[in-house]
């Protein structure tokens, strides 16, 4: 693997390399000078020209250039701006300390990244979430939450209200790629999506890639949420407490030891629980969540992270059902700078998903368990050559073991027998090349490939079926037996990519992007929501890898001194392989599974625009999304296209946050989305003259009404005395402020008495609709120490 | 537990939670009519029947309509041929049952063949008859309350019922549990049926789902089914107990062994019953 990456390098190494006069390299850390974190995507330029770089994910930046003075350029949002004459006569460490600006009223700055970003960025379809912007939000039960604000952006949709399931470009939720600290979070929900995993206190950065995506990250078809969580503070003692309606949380952080090392710790705990004790009622619903990091600059070559995240729910309905799930995470990276222009970070990585089903029950007492883990060893080396040119390149290993379920019998005369599902193996090598390339002031350009080989490995037993499109009566015709490590199956797949940006003006850019995109576990599933209660498998000898690709073009323009953002895309996704079962599928309980898996084709296409505001006392944006998405899976729905779970044509949202004094700010946001596509009754019959089943003609042929919502928030930071070191702060927030009945589903049943019994007349059926959430006010009282 | 229940259940945790739920009136379009039958085959004669009605619109009032004009017959494979009557009996209540003659059964074992000619159109289908275990006993006790997750009345009985199944194949059951002659269920949407997978070789003690009181007449019937058959029961559980495909799969008509579009199924299946009286 090792040779086949040396030869990768050197086919791509520009002559220009080799031929170099004399350079030198200026490379360091950018911090803030506060908390002695290092900042992401600082723009680091050579003033009057356009040369110059950003800092990397671990705030390292490295120029190399021609001997010479310069005046070196710090540009960062929401900072001071720093210029360094530099006298560059030798190879140079230089870190530098950047200070936030003070706030003034009409120079309020809430997000950090370069300024003219939206433009000079070579990469498109890609959002930052400000987490400073998401807390100003109004928020479901005063808790801040990322994916409720992806949910907002233009080409993501969401399944409907009060879940943490995001749907992008026409991609299932289940191809998303959720990283936190570049660990995967298999499922990102706290009970059952009203909260996501992701607290606000840790969070440092985060990133959507909807396309273009770079080849430094793969495995899922179409996003991946970037989450990097916070150093913590290398300066000072820090803390804060929150307590809100339905949750409270703690974050401490420090020095380890002062400039050299820190830590961070957050939890967060809910007590609906004790609420519900409270009431004399016997169920309990419960979540929390741990984030802890600590950090050590060894010296200015090596820095080592550790950072682990620990989640759970549990649910426990009247003693009789017990629901649970949580994800476990540890990342342990170590940066390394082989010489000023290569920094290499080397990663090892464990995730763990699991979730537990219970019924207490005489005749059905069950216990059923199922989770994945997986473990990664990761290399990624930056080389920086010049300005123009810089490569990333990496390996990627990754081990993954699936236990698809087992059920343990509960309770003496439990007619349930054990069922233990076996488990599954798998083996996925990445190996990737990234190259940015900027070839002239107006092009830019980043390409890539990266190499997945796959494999399915032993133990296993893998079975032939009489015929595995038949989900009924197929049955096992053989079977081969594979010992451990064994390749069962294996699948190799080359994912080029390619970005490109060409410069119309100052203000205004053109670009375009292709990847190809190659997805290896699936979900088994076929809800509208992925529930916590879902398996996953690998690709298989039963399971093909899915494949996406997607092309985008997109218009680029800023307004007022980069004040204001604008941004014009289109794209056209086909996925190929995409994994769905058999109507009627038993996903449960099933030893013989492989026969329920269908895979199709799915295809979407759409338009996205949005115009953002981030400088002053108001800021915001306006998001637009027209997308039109398909699936075309054989045996379902007779075979025939039909319009995907997801699939919501319309959708448009509106945020906006206004900082009235340094004492109120405010915010607001409004989501208008078309009504999701469901499956309806054409009409009804009846069974053992008892039953009354639907007649179901066609798969999603229904609309749900229009889902629309506003909100409003309202930020109270009250003047303290200076030598208080307390500060506290209160959330006020409404949620659905008109109180609009939203759909969430629609079930059907035979009508039914005030105390849930069944008419006696069993020939009439109704149609009832679920909404959640009326108008809902919440409060949250916030203190930092 | 079935997928059925368990979104049953996630939907009540979601309206427990927060939600609310209200009637709303879909915009259905009119659908022509589909002819649903239910065929009855076993080696009991009274247990025999065929039955046929079509599907009507959702929100029509109406009982689904009985079919009375069809001609309905069972072959075997060695050419036997058992036509059934309409309503010999001529109850009312009865219009759309097609019965054989008197003491006609099925035998272990054999395949046999269902015609159904109605309007023009012919509907076959064909099923296999499968052995059946034996039901030793059915045994009632004074029940601790709740036992089955429900609580119990005061002087609730269960009955327990102890039976052997084959164990060299791979068989599959739908039960049937009667109170005082009448077929009842612990949950209106229930249909009780079992594989090996989940079933133990023998039945040892399984309570029947719901409570019986003092005198009442407990029964229980057991039908061996094909995999097709079991098929058909899991996907009518799924049908009659989805929420649109929200938490569980898409509604999708049930599988069914009958052609031409028909709704319905044809089953073929040995049977064995016995009852108590509770006390």
């Amino acid at each position: 693997m090792r040779k086949l990456l040396v030869f990768v390098i050197l086919i791509f190494l520009p002559l220009s390399v080799l031929l170099a006069q004399t350079k030198f390299t200026v490379s360091g850390y950018v911090r803030d000078n506060a908390s002695g974190e290092e900042l992401i995507g600082v723009s680091v330029y050579l003033e009057g020209t356009g040369t110059g770089t950003v800092t990397n994910v671990y705030g390292f930046y490295s120029l190399t250039l021609p001997s010479g003075d310069y005046d070196l350029i710090f540009r960062y949002l929401g900072y001071v701006e720093q210029t360094i004459k530099l006298e560059l006569y030798e190879n140079t460490d230089l870190n530098i300390a950047l200070e936030e600006q003070v706030t003034q009223m009409d120079e309020v700055v809430i997000t950090g990244r370069a300024p003219d970003a939206n433009i000079t960025d070579v990469g498109m379809s890609k959002n930052e979430l400000n987490i400073e912007q998401v807390k100003r939000l109004p928020a479901l039960f005063g808790e801040p939450d990322i994916i409720k604000a992806i949910q907002m952006l233009p080409g993501v949709v969401s399944a409907g209200e009060g879940t943490s399931s995001f749907f992008v470009r026409g991609g299932s939720a289940d191809q998303n790629l959720i990283l936190i600290d570049e660990a995967p979070v298999y499922d990102p929900s706290h009970l059952f999506g009203l909260f996501s995993v992701f607290n606000s206190d840790v969070i440092k950065s985060s990133e959507l890639y909807k396309g273009g995506i770079p080849s430094r990250y793969g495995g899922k078809l179409s996003s991946i949420l970037d989450v990097r969580t916070r150093d913590g503070n290398f300066k000072e003692f820090k803390g804060s407490a929150g307590i809100g309606l339905l949750a409270s949380k703690a974050m401490l952080e420090g020095p380890l030891k002062k400039e050299k090392g820190s830590f961070i710790i957050s939890a967060r705990r809910s007590y609906v629980d004790a609420l519900l004790k409270a009431a004399g009622e016997k169920n309990f619903v419960r979540f929390y969540d741990l984030n802890a990091k600590i950090n050590w600059r060894h010296n200015q070559k090596n820095r080592f992270f550790a950072a682990f995240y620990l989640g759970r729910d549990n649910f426990d309905f009247s003693d009789t059902f017990n629901f649970g799930w949580g994800n476990r995470t540890a990342t342990l990276r170590w940066n390394h700078l082989f010489n000023d222009r290569l920094f290499s970070n080397t990663s090892l990585i464990a995730s763990q998903f699991d979730y537990k089903l219970g019924l207490q029950d005489a005749v059905q007492g069950f216990q059923w368990y199922a989770d994945i883990t997986e473990y990664t060893l990761k290399e990624d080396l930056s080389y920086y050559i010049s300005p123009a040119l810089e490569i990333e390149f990496g390996y990627m290993g990754t081990y993954r073991e699936f236990e698809p379920g087992t059920i343990t019998p509960l309770g003496e005369d439990s007619f349930i027998n054990g069922l233990k599902q076996d488990h599954l193996y798998a083996l996925d090598h990445n190996v990737y090349i990234d190259i940015k390339n900027k070839i002239s002031e107006r092009l830019d350009l980043q390409y890539g490939l990266r190499l997945s080989l796959f494999q399915h490995v032993g133990s296993a037993t893998i079975y032939t079926y009489s015929d595995p499109a038949d989900h009924v009566l197929s049955v096992r015709t053989s079977e081969r037996h594979y010992d451990k490590m064994e390749t069962i199956k294996a699948y190799i797949n080359p994912e080029p990519r390619f970005s490109m940006r060409y410069m119309l003006n100052s203000r205004s850019s053109l670009k375009t992007s292709y990847n190809r995109m190659v997805q290896n576990t699936h979900l088994i599933s076929s809800g509208t929501v992925p529930l916590p209660f879902n398996t996953w498998q690998p690709s298989s000898a039963y399971l093909r890898p899915q494949k996406a690709d997607l092309v985008a073009l997109g218009y680029f323009r800023n307004f007022m001194k980069n004040t204001l953002e604008f941004s014009l895309e289109g794209y056209y996704k086909t996925m190929m392989d995409v994994t769905d079962f058999a109507d009627n599928a038993q996903l449960f309980f099933n030893k013989d599974l492989p026969i329920e898996f269908r895979q199709g084709r799915s295809w979407s296409y759409g338009g996205e625009t949005m115009v953002q505001k981030q400088k002053g006392r108001f800021t915001g944006f306006l998001s637009y999304t027209w997308s039109k998405t398909q699936r075309e899976v054989p045996d379902v729905n007779l075979g025939r296209a039909f319009p995907a779970n997801y699939d919501r044509p319309h959708s448009f949202n509106a945020v906006a946050t206004y900082e009235l004094s340094d004492k109120w700010t405010f915010g607001a946001n409004f989501n208008y989305g078309s009504g999701r596509p469901v499956t309806i009754p054409s009409g009804k019959y009846e069974i053992e003259g008892f039953y009354v089943p639907d007649l179901i003609t066609e798969r999603n042929g229904y609309r749900l009404p229009a889902y629309h919502r506003a909100d409003i928030s309202a930020n109270l930071y009250p003047r303290h005395k200076k030598q208080w070191k307390l500060k506290s702060s209160w959330s006020f927030s409404v949620y659905n402020v008109y109180s609009r009945k939203n759909p969430f589903t629609i079930y059907t049943q035979v009508p039914e008495d005030e105390n849930g019994n069944p008419l006696p007349n069993r020939t009439q059926k109704e149609a009832r609709m679920i909404y959640i959430f009326p108008i809902l006010p919440s409060v949250t009282w916030n203190v930092d120490f | 537990m079935k997928g059925g229940r368990l979104n049953i259940v996630l939907i009540g945790l979601v309206i427990g939670l927060v939600a609310c739920d209200e009637v709303i009136e879909l915009d259905i379009e009119q659908t022509p009519p589909r002819i649903v039958i239910e065929g009855q085959w076993t080696n009991v004669p009274a247990n025999n029947f065929v039955k046929i009605s079509q599907s009507v619109s959702f929100y029509d009032d109406r009982a689904p309509d009985r079919v009375a004009g069809a001609e309905v017959s069972i072959l075997d494979e060695k050419g036997n041929v058992v036509v059934f009557q309409h309503n010999p009996f001529g109850s009312t209540d009865s219009i759309g049952f097609y019965l054989p003659p008197k003491g006609v059964r099925g035998v272990v074992g054999d395949r046999y063949f269902l015609q159904v000619d109605y309007g023009g159109v012919t509907y076959r289908s064909e099923d296999v008859m499968m052995a059946v275990g034996q039901i030793d006993s059915l045994q009632a006790v004074r029940s601790v309350p709740g036992l089955i997750g429900q609580s119990a009345p005061e002087d609730a009985y269960i009955v327990k019922v102890y039976a052997r199944e084959p164990r060299e194949t791979e068989d599959f059951y739908l039960m049937r549990f009667y109170k005082n002659n009448v077929v009842t269920r612990a949950y209106e949407n229930d249909i009780y049926i079992a594989d090996d997978t989940a079933l133990g070789e023998a039945i040892n003690g399984v309570p029947i789902p719901f409570f019986y009181n003092q005198s009442d007449t407990a029964k229980v019937e057991m039908y061996g089914i094909t995999r097709q058959a079991y098929a058909y029961y899991l996907d009518l559980q799924f049908v009659i107990n989805n929420d649109g495909g929200m938490f569980g799969p898409p509604p999708a008509n049930p599988v069914t062994n009958i052609d031409n579009d028909a709704l319905g199924f044809f089953l073929v299946a040995a049977v064995t019953e016995k009852s108590i009286v509770v006390q």
